[in-house]
């Protein structure tokens, strides 16, 4: 009896032992990759710039987006800029960190038209033109865009999907934007849903070291 | 802006009903309220106690865990005390308010003896009796403690408790969640576990980058 029930309870070892090794989900692979992502940047030694291009390589990682970029707002001028861009060819990078935007054009949408699909995420379409004439070369296949769209569920040149990053009033200091899936096609919901907590995790970090006085 | 021709509108309709912000599941109702938990503790305003009671309240509204507790290392004195406390008898609460450790004390595998779940989780088991004397009261049914066997693997015990530990800048442990006590009764399920270390992992990542655990 006493042998039979500890068995049983070296059984319960083995099921807790488990928990640590092994991992199945696409969303446990997710959370875990959000836990080495903090564990990074809480480091001392980790400055803004190296969790911005650690941030977009764990996202290119795990949502297999072919490109994927960062941009913040510059506290000396509240513009955003680029920061980041991963996946992208030489002219096309250049062309993105030369881009400026005003906070009135993040949100303008006569200019850059976009479907509200969460609180802080636009899905902008290639048929609404969402780029400026001199943004063309931004691009990386400049030609491809305007382009028709084989299907409806297939990205082209010219969609791109941003989620934004918030501080605590709501207002938008950051922006993480992907483009170009590996497998051409929209990224399903929950995909979205995680891209929104990597922004928000983001946009804590970034409101921090960049705009509540606390600078690193 | 010329009007949209019907294929964009019928495309943009479909992006609308594809990422509806209406029918969510309940994980991704979960990934929202930890985006709403984030704005919440990122605000100036929002004082660290807020902060890990809206956690607490998070975890016990979407994972299985009826009993929490939150410590946090004291910059004072440089000890762990628990801070907050839910689901608990007033008495226990109390009992738990009354506890401090050093940092050795938190470690101690003799006193507590666990099983390393994760990098930053351990889980008690009640065989191993893995509290001290005189912390028996901090339990709702302390008669239970040794009376209680395990009939099933993946039984939940009295005195089984789970702790996600929080760590500073340096690695240093700063604090820790203990849940136990599952609706079920049954052990909460691996990828419940992953959830709350994630979550342990953003309040700590905020504490840290809002200085709280220097103040």
């Amino acid at each position: 009896m006493m042998q039979e029930h500890l068995s049983l309870i070296n059984r319960t070892r083995t099921i807790l032992e488990k928990y640590a090794t092994s991992r199945d989900s696409k969303d446990e692979a997710v959370m875990a990759e959000i836990i080495h992502l903090l564990d990074r940047a809480k480091t001392p030694t980790q400055q803004l710039d190296a969790f911005l291009h650690d941030l977009a390589r764990t996202v290119r990682k795990l949502f297999e987006f072919s490109e994927v970029c960062v941009g913040i707002r510059d506290t000396s001028d509240g513009m955003f800029r680029y920061k980041v861009c991963l996946g992208y060819r030489v002219g096309a990078q250049e062309a993105r960190k030369r881009i400026v935007y005003s906070p009135d054009e993040m949100t303008d949408d006569m200019l850059y038209p976009a479907v509200q699909i969460g609180r802080r995420t636009r899905f902008y379409l290639s048929e609404n033109q969402a780029f400026k004439e001199t943004e063309r070369e931004a691009f990386n296949r400049p030609s491809m865009l305007g382009k028709e769209r084989p299907s409806d569920d297939v990205m082209v040149e010219g969609d791109y999907i941003d989620f934004f990053m918030l501080d605590p009033d709501r207002e938008i200091i950051g922006w993480l934007e992907l483009s170009n899936p590996k497998d051409g096609k929209w990224p399903d919901k929950r995909t979205i849903r995680w891209l929104e907590l990597f922004a928000s995790i983001a946009g804590a970090i970034v409101y921090e070291r960049e705009w509540s006085g606390r600078r690193r | 802006m010329p009007p949209k021709s019907p294929k964009v509108a019928a495309l943009e309709s479909r992006i609308r009903e594809t990422y509806s912000l209406d029918a969510k599941d309940e994980q991704e109702n979960a990934i929202e309220a930890i985006n709403n938990l984030i704005v919440f503790c990122m605000n100036p305003r929002t004082r660290l106690n807020a902060m890990l009671q809206e956690t607490a309240k998070l975890i016990h509204r979407f994972f299985e865990f009826k009993c929490m507790a939150i410590a946090m290392k004291d910059p004072e004195d440089g000890l762990f005390k628990y801070v907050f406390t839910m689901g608990y008898s007033p008495s226990v609460s109390a009992a738990y308010k009354e506890i401090k450790y050093t940092a050795m004390d938190v470690f101690d595998d003799k006193s507590y003896p666990s099983i390393k779940i994760s990098k930053i989780a351990r889980f008690y088991m009640a065989e191993d009796k893995p509290y001290r004397e005189g912390e028996e009261k901090c339990y709702n049914r302390p008669s239970l403690l040794t009376q209680l066997k395990r009939q099933n693997p993946d039984d939940l015990l009295e005195a089984d408790y789970m702790n996600f530990f929080m760590y500073g800048s340096m690695g240093e442990p700063i604090g820790w969640l203990e849940c136990s006590d599952t609706r079920s009764g049954k052990l909460p399920k691996r990828e419940t576990v992953r959830w709350i270390e994630m979550i342990s992992a953003i309040i700590s990542s905020i504490i840290v980058e809002r200085g709280l655990d220097k103040k």
